[in-house]
């Protein structure tokens, strides 16, 4: 009875205590409310006929209607296709890149140009996408540099962009180029981090470099690439919308459209289709849930800090 | 241990400079372009110095296109954002850092939710229209004011800081808020610093927001401004045949110049902060 007195005491202190903390987080579960859960309570337009007239509440219930609608139609069936190729070319030709690079950087003996080599490399992590396909048309485009030096040689004009073939390329390529330096941080940290004793101990047991590389480096970041590879198999189905938006364009159209796009094409450029959006979205939110979970998962088994939560 | 140059090693620091090269090269080649009179800009291959130092496409830029308007709209957004979000997110990273803070376990569990699962586009369209942002300048950074990632890199530098910080202020009877405002804030500028380079950068090149909730041309933001630019040359250079360049690549160079200067004047003077915070906040709790 007096301890259950006293744990109440002891709550109300501590609430007490943080008054002011509560009153200041007002705005703080005010926006988390507003933009993040009442959207997801939103969703419930995914299984009725929404009209802007009769309300989210008003709406007349269709069941799973725009799911079927969208599962038996072709052009979602190649958005999903062509989200899936972008990813997977983004997860086993994209992601080796930033250890490669922290690699190498980890190779270079003088100080200060590995700086400089670093610090350059972040560069392009804060450039806005739209400014890169500015960059990209200025090299690639019929008459950028490139086509400019193929014409210069001889060739003929190659229109590099408007290639679909091309454009999973252009678009895991460029993305390889803004994050490069910026993905190898969490590796040249790892790096930084193995004990120097390892690596004399190695020479001493007559290691040469690659030796090392291979014996020593690779096995102490092992798991840090690990849970980077799973946490980057969670996303999938996501990518970027701000990359898609600057990259495509009219001829590329077939191959480069993504889920993200294509609600956004079919939501707000079609009039009330917002029903038939929502489904799909809710459909690419759904399966990215259980794979945020499963990779987060697997990550925690290989290290129990691992995951991300 | 003094390691000798080798073959590889010169080989492996030859790739790596040119990786560096190719991060810088772009915009110094859009910077020449820039410079360049529109007749001079056919045929001119790889360049490396500029022929020319001709103005007229940045007058022009800021006389024809309004550059100017689209800068003070990027301006407002950059400055009310970041206010918005460093306070929201301050606010919120500290209220979590307490262990014994009643309710915070919930708060947590609350915030990964929204990491996790995504109401997706047209819920979260919904909403801002119904809270009357549609085509207002709030649009472009109320929606997204706090990053729930970067609140949790605060989070934890809070979380690393000794617990005895504040224990004589609290004993004098000083709330949390004080000790927030007086003791834990002067003593957090590196996390603060990475957090407002952070969100400044994001609303600088933003442009979901602009394209999903903005309809009025007075409210254009550079990268829209920008985007308009080049869609339409994008969409003309279907055929290989029109090798017919358009007269407005320089114009072109000179908007992304522009509107990136800030960023490439600011950054070798601010980059070891992105660096230093991304490496402070990365102590889970």
């Amino acid at each position: 009875m007096s301890t259950k007195n006293n744990q109440r005491k002891k709550l109300s202190n501590a609430v007490k205590r943080f008054i002011p903390l509560y009153i200041l987080l007002i705005p703080v579960l005010l926006y988390y409310s507003i933009f993040m859960f009442a959207p997801m309570a939103g969703i419930i337009i995914a299984f009725k006929d929404y009209s802007f007239n009769l309300g989210i509440f008003g709406s007349p219930w269709v069941g799973f209607e725009h799911f079927e609608r969208f599962f038996s139609n072709g052009s979602f069936r190649s958005v999903f296709r062509n989200t899936a190729v972008i990813s997977m070319a983004r997860i086993f030709f994209a992601f080796p890149f930033p250890i490669v690079f922290a690699l190498m950087l980890n190779e270079v003996t003088a100080i200060k140009l590995k700086k400089v080599i670093q610090t350059l490399s972040y560069l392009p992590h804060f450039i806005s996408w739209i400014v890169i396909s500015g960059l990209l048309f200025a090299f690639f485009s019929s008459n950028g540099i490139v086509n400019q030096i193929i014409v210069a040689l001889g060739g003929t004009v190659k229109p590099f962009l408007s290639e679909t073939k091309l454009f999973v390329w252009f678009f895991v390529g460029s993305a390889v180029w803004k994050e490069l330096g910026w993905s190898a941080i969490i590796y040249l940290a790892a790096l930084a981090g193995v004990d120097p004793a390892l690596y004399d101990a190695a020479t001493v047991d007559g290691a040469g470099r690659w030796k090392q590389l291979l014996h020593v480096t690779l096995p102490s970041i092992r798991s840090v690439i690990s849970i980077m590879f799973i946490l980057s198999l969670a996303n999938v189905l996501t990518v970027g919308f701000e990359q898609t938006v600057a990259l495509i364009n009219s001829s590329v159209m077939s191959v480069a459209e993504t889920i993200d796009y294509y609600i956004y094409r079919t939501g707000l450029q079609q009039v009330n289709n917002y029903s038939y959006a929502t489904a799909v979205g809710f459909f690419k939110s759904a399966i990215s849930l259980v794979l945020v979970l499963a990779a987060n998962w697997g990550a925690r088994k290989i290290d129990p800090d691992g995951g991300l939560w | 241990m003094k390691r000798k140059a080798s073959f590889a090693g010169i080989v492996n620091i030859s790739i790596l400079v040119f990786i560096a090269f190719t991060t810088v090269y772009p915009f110094y080649y859009l910077l020449v372009i820039s410079f360049t009179p529109v007749a001079n800009t056919v045929g001119r291959g790889l360049v490396l110095f500029p022929t020319s130092f001709d103005l007229s496409s940045y007058t022009y830029v800021f006389r024809a296109f309004g550059i100017g308007g689209a800068y003070r709209t990027t301006l407002s957004v950059v400055i009310l954002g970041t206010i918005l979000s460093l306070t929201l997110s301050t606010i919120g990273a500290y209220a979590l850092s307490f262990a014994d803070m009643p309710g915070r376990n919930l708060l947590m569990t609350l915030l990964i939710i929204t990491l996790v699962f995504q109401a997706g586009l047209i819920p979260t369209y919904l909403v801002v229209r119904s809270v009357g942002l549609i085509d207002k300048l709030g649009a472009l950074f109320i929606p997204n004011a706090i990053n729930t990632f970067w609140l949790i890199i605060m989070r934890n530098f809070f979380q690393a800081l000794p617990q005895s910080l504040g224990e004589s202020a609290r004993i004098d009877g000083s709330s949390e808020f004080r000790v927030l405002i007086s003791i834990v804030l002067p003593i957090s500028t590196p996390v603060i610093a990475t957090i407002v380079l952070f969100y400044a950068v994001g609303y600088w090149n933003q442009y979901f927001n602009a394209i999903i909730y903005i309809n009025s041309q007075d409210k254009r933001t550079l990268q829209v401004l920008i985007r308009s630019l080049y869609q339409a040359a994008m969409n003309v250079t279907q055929s290989p045949t029109d090798d017919v360049p358009p007269p407005v690549e320089t114009i072109r160079s000179a908007a992304i110049i522009v509107s990136t200067l800030p960023i490439l004047c600011a950054y070798p003077f601010l980059q070891k902060y992105f660096v230093q915070g991304i490496m402070v906040g990365a102590v889970k709790g």
